[in-house]
């Protein structure tokens, strides 16, 4: 688990691995009690944990309350 | 970041549908704020903020997806909100505080003027309207100065109800005695036996001198004025006071018995009788009637039976002043009774019979017409 701010991408803030934040626009691709993933800025964030909940979300932020990560993936997608 | 406004907040449900995830993406577009966003098997939950509520609606309709609203704090009726908090404290104490204050002054009077009077006269008791209720005179310092400074009132009703007063005045009667016409002239005739002890005239000529006894018909006081041989007629007016006697008799049960009321029963649902009937024959009256019994509430009330046994001492300290203020009040204000005698008290089985004479004086003149020729 990771204590410090860390800043991944200029859109996923860490803070520790419980709560994710994540700036600018994106979109919600997929959400269950064990994954979450969202597409933005020619990325993919996939979480996957025990039990993933979306604690707030407006317009530009998303935060993620995670337990269990189990997954952390960021992807650069194909640009078509 | 958005700022988050302060404001009620709704519980949302979605079964799971092909559009949630569209839909969600809409709310966030619309810069609706989503809290607490999770999904399992029944669906999607999340929480957003009333005001934000029309919104949802319009996406809503617009992706056709059925929500179940529910409100997280349904079950607490009042909101421990500073403002619900200050409203229902404004709403317990405003009304103390304006029912502290006297805010209308009613007088019903028959005169108009009297009742204007009657304003200026409270207002210089200093009770006038938006006056604290306890800051005002009493109520029977009210009655007395106003009974004092009218005296064609013979009472003042007031009465207080909340914040509010109102006065009902009573007029004296008008006490008129003599209603004969007074354009008629006339002599004044006994019209009872007694002897003559002082004259209260007007107009018109003594006859009879005092200590002198009269018989009823006898002309006390003429109206007729003799100089030297023509009659002039004046009508002969007030009153002749004399001395006579007047007996009264009495006969009481020694056993009184009166009925005192002791209590109010109440019947509610006496539906017993009327169903008895409604069994006997099933008929539509009797089942209207029973319907009836239901709401009909029953007062009866319960006399209770009291006896009172005539003493000789009630006789004489309650009974027999009591038959002499009767006596009295029959006779005119400046008459008076001036001995009492009882005769005999006679006490029988189940009856006392007596018998008292009253030596009074008063008026025993009654007018009556000169006959003056067509």
């Amino acid at each position: 688990m990771l204590n410090n701010h860390l800043q991944l991408t200029p859109f996923i803030h860490i803070e520790d691995f419980q709560n994710i934040r994540v700036n600018g626009p994106f979109e919600l691709i997929m959400l269950s009690p064990y994954a979450c993933q969202l597409n933005g800025k020619g990325f993919t964030l996939l979480i996957e944990a025990g039990d993933a909940r979306i604690s707030s979300m407006n317009v530009e932020e998303v935060t993620i309350k995670v337990q269990d990560l189990t997954r952390f993936e960021l992807k650069k997608m194909d640009i078509v | 970041m958005a700022k988050i406004q302060s404001g009620r907040k709704i519980n949302c449900h979605i079964k799971p549908h092909e559009h949630t995830y569209a839909f969600i993406q809409a709310l966030k577009e619309n810069k609706v704020y989503i809290i607490k966003l999770s999904k399992d098997k029944s669906g999607t939950s999340f929480t957003l903020f009333e005001k934000d509520l029309s919104i949802v609606r319009r996406i809503r309709k617009q992706h056709k997806i059925p929500i179940h609203f529910t409100r997280p704090d349904s079950d607490s009726i009042i909101q421990f909100q500073w403002m619900t908090l200050l409203g229902l404290f404004g709403f317990i104490l405003l009304p103390y505080i304006f029912s502290l204050f006297l805010w209308q002054i009613s007088i019903d009077d028959v005169s108009d003027e009297r009742q204007v009077k009657l304003f200026s006269e409270l207002h210089d008791l200093k009770v006038n309207e938006r006056k604290m209720m306890s800051k005002l005179v009493s109520d029977s310092e009210i009655r007395q100065v106003l009974l004092a400074k009218n005296h064609d009132l013979s009472w003042i009703h007031i009465k207080r109800t909340g914040s509010k007063m109102h006065i009902t005045s009573v007029p004296a009667p008008v006490i008129s005695r003599e209603p004969s016409d007074q354009k008629a002239p006339s002599d004044l005739v006994a019209f009872r036996r007694g002897v003559i002890t002082n004259y209260d005239l007007t107009s018109g000529e003594r006859l009879i001198p005092i200590n002198e006894t009269v018989k009823k018909g006898d002309v006390l006081v003429t109206g007729v004025l003799k100089q030297g041989d023509t009659d002039i007629i004046v009508g002969a007016q007030g009153q002749v006071f004399a001395d006579y006697w007047v007996e009264m008799s009495f006969q009481l049960p020694t056993k009184i018995v009166y009925d005192k009321f002791s209590s109010e029963q109440v019947n509610l649902f006496q539906i017993r009788p009327a169903w008895k009937k409604f069994q006997e024959t099933q008929s539509v009256d009797h089942l209207v009637e029973l319907v009836k019994s239901a709401f009909r509430i029953e007062r009866q009330t319960i006399i209770g039976k009291s006896e009172f046994i005539v003493s000789e001492q009630w006789i004489n300290e309650a009974f027999l002043p009591m038959l002499r203020m009767r006596t009295a009040s029959t006779l005119t204000p400046k008459g008076k009774i001036k001995d009492e005698k009882i005769l005999h008290i006679t006490w029988t089985n189940d009856t006392v019979k007596g018998k008292v004479l009253y030596y009074m004086n008063d008026n025993i003149a009654s007018k009556r017409p000169i006959h003056q020729g067509d």
